[in-house]
C-alpha cells in the first residue's frame, strides 16, 4: 500500500504543482497514471520515489513513512522518461548495480534482454536513446522491486519492443509487487492496468479500479444513452455515460481520459453520486 | 490478439478459449497456460484472464489442480462446442441479421455465398 497524505510541492521559483494532494494505492496492482502535459505526473513519480522532497505532507510505503536512503532505494525502482547512464557497458553496469537490489534476478534479466533485443556488450553511450531505454528497462524489471515506477516507458521504443514490453509488464505485478506506469498512450495500457489514476488541475480526479470504473461508466456507441462526453469515430458517435447497472460493456481508457479532461464536472458528479 | 469494442475483454477471452476447447486445440485432460502466461500472450492483465478462468471453472469446462495449474475437463470438448454454438445463435446471428436487413441482403444470397465458400474451402 502506498499512501500520499496532504502533499504540497512546488519547484524552486516555480509555480505550485500540488497542494494538499492525497492518494491511496493498494499493493500488488498495475496502475496507469494519466494526465495532460505539465499536470505533474513525473513530479508525482519522483515524490513517490522520494527523489524529491515535498514542502508539506508525506508518502508512506507499506505503512512506513518513506525516508531517502539505501534501504528504501533497494525496494523501489524508477525508470524516468529521460536519464543519463555511465559510460560503461550494459553488462558492466548490471554487474556493479545489481548487488544493490537483493531481489534482482539474473535469469529474468537475460529473458528480458532477449525479449527486448538488448545488446548487453555495448556501452550505454554508444547506444541510441531507444536501445538505452530498453537496456535500463530490462535491468529495472529484473530488480523485482516492490514498487516499480515507469515514466513513459514506451516512448522511443520501436513497435516490436513496445509489444514485448507490454507482454512483460502484464506479468509484473503480484501480491508484493506494484507497478505504476505513467503514459499518454492510453491504448498501450488499457488492457494491462488494474487501476487508473487521472491527475487533473493539480489534483486526483480519478483513482479507481477498472472494475469500479466499469460499474460507474458505460463506454461505446452513445445511441440510447445520455452521454456526458462523446466524440466521432469510424464506428459512429462514441462516448461515455453514467452506467445503468445492467450489462457490463467494454472499458475505454481514451474515452475516459478525454471525458475527464473535457467534461470534468460531469465525471466528478457521476463518481460522487454513485460512490456517495 | 485484437479485441473488438463491444464486449468486455474477459468475455472475448472466454469465446477464444471456448473455440480452442471445442476444436481440441486445447485437448481434454491437458494442461492449459497459467493465468500469467495467457495474460502475457494476449497482453492483458492476469486478473482479466483469472476472471475468464473462474467462469470456465464454474461451468466445469476447466479445473484447477492446486499448485499445478488449470486443465481442460475430460468431457469439455462437446460441451464447449455446444456453448459456442448457442452463443453464436443468440449473440452473433442477430447482429448479422440486423446488418443484412439494413443493407438489403437476403437469406438466399447468403446461402449461395455460403455454398460458394464451402466449395472453395474444401
Amino acid at each position: 500500500m502506498i499512501t500520499v497524505r496532504n502533499l504540497s510541492f512546488s519547484y524552486p521559483r516555480g509555480s505550485r504543482v500540488f497542494e494538499g494532494l492525497s492518494l491511496a494505492l493498494p499493493a500488488g496492482e498495475i496502475i496507469g497514471l494519466l494526465g495532460q502535459n505539465g499536470v505533474g505526473k513525473s513530479t508525482l513519480i519522483k515524490l513517490l520515489a522520494a527523489l524529491i522532497t515535498p514542502q508539506q505532507g508525506e508518502v508512506t510505503f507499506n505503512g512506513e513513512k518513506t525516508v531517502r536512503g539505501a534501504e528504501l532505494y533497494s525496494r523501489l525502482m524508477v525508470v524516468p522518461e529521460e536519464f543519463t547512464l555511465p559510460k560503461v557497458s550494459v553488462e558492466s553496469f548490471v554487474a556493479h548495480t545489481a548487488p544493490l537490489y537483493p531481489t534482482f534476478s539474473r535469469e529474468q534479466f537475460d529473458v528480458y534482454c532477449k525479449a527486448l533485443e538488448v545488446e548487453c556488450s555495448a556501452r550505454f553511450t554508444d547506444l541510441s536513446m531507444g536501445q538505452r531505454k530498453k537496456a535500463y528497462l530490462a535491468f529495472a524489471l529484473a530488480c523485482n522491486a516492490e514498487l516499480l515506477l515507469l515514466d513513459e516507458p514506451t516512448n522511443g521504443l520501436d513497435i516490436t519492443a513496445k509489444a514485448a514490453l507490454r507482454s512483460i509488464l502484464a506479468q509484473y505485478a503480484d501480491e508484493s509487487k506494484t507497478l505504476i506506469i505513467s503514459t499518454h498512450q492510453a491504448h498501450d495500457i488499457e488492457n494491462l492496468v488494474d487501476r487508473v489514476v487521472i491527475l487533473h488541475q493539480g489534483d486526483v480526479l480519478i483513482n479507481q479500479s477498472v472494475s469500479e470504473l466499469q460499474q460507474l461508466f458505460g463506454f461505446g456507441i452513445t445511441a440510447g444513452h445520455e452521454a456526458i462526453y462523446s466524440q466521432q469515430s469510424v464506428a459512429g458517435t462514441v462516448g461515455i455515460w453514467a452506467a445503468d447497472n445492467t450489462e457490463e460493456g467494454r472499458f475505454d481508457l481514451e474515452l475516459l481520459f478525454n471525458a475527464a479532461v473535457k467534461a470534468t464536472k460531469s465525471v466528478r458528479n457521476v463518481i460522487a453520486q454513485k460512490l456517495g | 490478439m485484437n479485441f473488438d469494442n463491444s464486449q468486455p475483454i474477459w468475455m472475448q477471452i472466454y469465446e477464444l478459449i471456448l473455440s480452442r476447447i471445442a476444436s481440441s486445440e486445447w485437448p481434454e485432460g491437458e494442461r492449459i497456460p497459467s493465468v500469467r502466461e495467457l495474460g502475457a500472450t494476449l497482453v492483458v492483465n492476469p486478473n482479466t484472464v483469472m476472471r475468464t478462468y473462474e467462469r470456465l471453472t464454474e461451468e466445469n469446462l476447466i479445473f484447477n489442480r492446486r499448485g499445478i495449474g488449470y486443465f481442460v475437463a475430460e468431457d469439455a470438448q462437446q460441451r464447449a462446442a455446444a456453448i459456442a454454438r448457442e452463443r453464436f445463435i443468440t449473440e452473433q446471428l442477430p447482429q448479422l441479421f440486423a446488418k443484412m436487413k439494413s443493407i438489403g441482403i437476403t437469406a438466399e444470397e447468403i446461402l449461395t455465398l455460403y455454398n460458394d465458400y464451402n466449395n472453395e474451402n474444401k
